[in-house]
């Protein structure tokens, strides 16, 4: 009797310890992420992202991953390299690789993005051509769906439905859809679509002995310069939610709106975060890096020895003639739009919290610190935080940044490390009263 | 999008496609490594083909092109309508009062559109300002696309 209460009264501490709610976590102000050393120790990361310098694309895109967790806590990873995805099993340990590049229903013809669980056993990939493509936990074919637009995110719903967001680029712009998918029957309905405006672009053909090539970049349609760049600053932010319900946020005002789960315009609220302000070191600063980056690439030009006097001057003229004059616009103030956007992106938790994450600037950026605020459905703050990791490089993105059972899985790059710094991390959130 | 059967595919090559098919597939091959692939293969076959006998041929006898001849058959009312609501519907597009600015050839632009906010939606825009990450989009005369960002 006596040692079952002992066990009892220690159970009830070691739950009281565990209990913190991720929202109390936040409401510390300061958290910090601390890495779970055992998850993943077995792996020998450095063969495992062997690929990560992979440069085949003309960028690096070896270390470019996207992963969702499971229900069980498994980790299934998609890569911008390989039409393969990986299965890290609960304790972090690589355990197979399913996938081939082909055209039969359980191969790739295009790279596979993991996107999430459906009914708790299938996950599934999507692809550019919108293909979706559903397998059991051990790699086995299930079924394939297509749809007729881009698809970007999903959430996955009770009884087999799934909620989404994609695109579709129309002549005047681009017509943006959230819809209901139906696992089973595979059938579709758009439960909401709007328009918004298409990127404005600019080009120039330089002509070789081999062919051509065209350069094509997105301007803004009121000609500004917008920091980090209009593509982003344009594109709506959209949440979906475990309830059914979605957000879309626009980076720009920071005004957000709530719709419930057939569509039905709720609620609409503005995020009540101030956007940094460009100022003149920040001009000063874009203004040089564009032309460091001119002036190597003409650098790279002249030197290049498999290239002819005619293409190198050919291209040679483009920069000077053309890139180095476009880029003087970068040196005025007045030319960029003021702020930055309101918000880097927009996270749900799996308490249902919405986290946003500011923008830093680099020097505040210290032992990888990211600001972040946590709202409710209704736009009111629930917490204000600061997020730290000294080991790793986070990266804040939907994509590798998952909220699992009150643990972040993130891929991420690893301080100091010797040669391929990139691993799967699993993080406890410790509040400041911890 | 599926991908094209090697007829399309050559009619493609030949310029025996109306011009909005042209577009999709351009769309595609810069997509779908697959049937960029058969396309370069085609064009070498031809390439080569073109090559042997311009060495067989004396200089009098000229090259014919490569098409498929098209057989004639004759049009119902229906195909007629179709045909003229057709054309009517290209004029329109083409004199649109409403049309925005002329972009160029918005397929192509489509795809580079389609393809910036693919590689923004695995990015940290954070960091993107740190590291005043500029984004350009190289296309090639085949159509192939990449996104090239300023520090690489």
């Amino acid at each position: 009797m006596k040692k079952t209460a002992i066990t009892l009264i220690a159970f009830f501490v070691v739950q009281s310890l565990f209990s913190q709610t991720l929202l109390e976590t936040y409401k510390t102000g300061k958290i910090n992420l601390i890495e779970d050393v055992a998850y993943g120790s077995g792996n020998d990361w450095e063969n495992i992202f062997s690929g990560f310098n992979d440069k085949s694309m003309d960028q690096q895109i070896g270390h470019q991953k996207k992963i969702v967790v499971a229900p069980d806590g498994s980790v299934f990873m998609s890569h911008k390299n390989l039409h393969q995805i990986w299965k890290f099993n609960p304790e972090g340990q690589l355990v197979s690789k399913f996938g081939e590049q082909g055209g039969k229903p359980h191969q790739f013809p295009m790279l596979p993005r993991i996107q999430s669980v459906v009914a708790d056993k299938y996950y599934f990939t999507s692809d550019v051509h919108s293909r979706l493509k559903f397998f059991d936990f051990s790699g086995n074919f299930v079924k394939e769906i297509e749809l007729d637009y881009m698809t970007w995110n999903f959430q996955p719903l009770e009884g087999g439905k799934i909620l989404l967001n994609g695109s579709v680029l129309w002549k005047e712009g681009w017509r943006e859809i959230v819809a209901l998918l139906d696992f089973d029957s595979g059938k579709e309905r758009i439960i909401h679509s709007e328009f918004r405006d298409r990127l404005n672009f600019s080009s120039t053909v330089l002509v070789d002995e081999r062919d051509s090539i065209r350069i094509i970049r997105a301007d803004s349609q009121d000609n500004k310069i917008y920091l980090p760049g209009v593509p982003y600053f344009k594109r709506p932010a959209k949440i979906l939610l475990p309830t059914g319900e979605f957000m879309i946020a626009n980076r720009e005002t920071g005004e957000v709106k709530l719709f419930n789960s057939t569509g039905k315009l709720i609620s609409d609220f503005k995020l009540d975060i101030k956007p940094i302000k460009i100022n003149e070191q920040d001009v000063l600063d874009n203004y040089q890096k564009a032309k460091k980056n001119i002036t190597s690439s003409i650098e790279r030009i002249k030197n290049r020895k498999d290239w002819s006097e005619k293409m190198k001057k050919e291209y040679l003229e483009f920069y000077q003639n053309e890139e180095l004059p476009r880029i003087e616009k970068y040196k005025e103030i007045a030319n960029y739009y003021p702020y930055l956007p309101v918000f880097t992106d927009i996270i749900v938790d799996n308490e249902g919290n919405m986290l946003v994450f500011e923008f830093t600037r680099k020097e505040e950026q210290v032992d990888n610190k990211f600001s972040v605020i946590a709202f409710n459905k209704q736009g009111e703050i629930l917490a204000k935080a600061s997020l730290a990791c000294q080991n790793y490089n986070l990266k804040i993105s939907a994509s590798t940044f998952m909220f699992h059972n009150g643990f972040i899985y993130a891929v991420c790059e690893e301080k100091g490390a010797d040669s391929i710094p990139l691993r799967l991390v699993r993080f406890k959130l410790q509040g400041n009263s911890e | 999008m599926k991908c094209f059967n090697e007829d399309l595919l050559q009619s493609y090559i030949d310029c025996e496609v109306p011009e909005h098919i042209e577009e999709e597939i351009k769309g595609h091959i810069a997509e779908c490594s697959d049937c960029a692939n058969k396309v370069s293969s085609l064009k070498e076959q031809i390439s080569f083909l073109k090559g042997y006998l311009s060495r067989l041929d004396p200089p009098n006898i000229s090259i014919p092109d490569f098409r498929y001849t098209k057989k004639r058959k004759k049009l119902s009312w229906v195909k007629y309508t179709s045909v003229a609501a057709a054309i009517l519907l290209v004029i329109f597009m083409i004199f649109n009062p409403l049309r925005s600015k002329d972009t160029g050839n918005y397929v192509d632009l489509q795809a580079a559109e389609m393809l910036i906010h693919e590689f923004l939606d695995g990015e940290d825009p954070n960091q993107l300002w740190h590291d005043k990450i500029q984004i350009n989009i190289i296309e090639s005369k085949d159509g192939e696309m990449i996104i090239k960002t300023s520090d690489n």
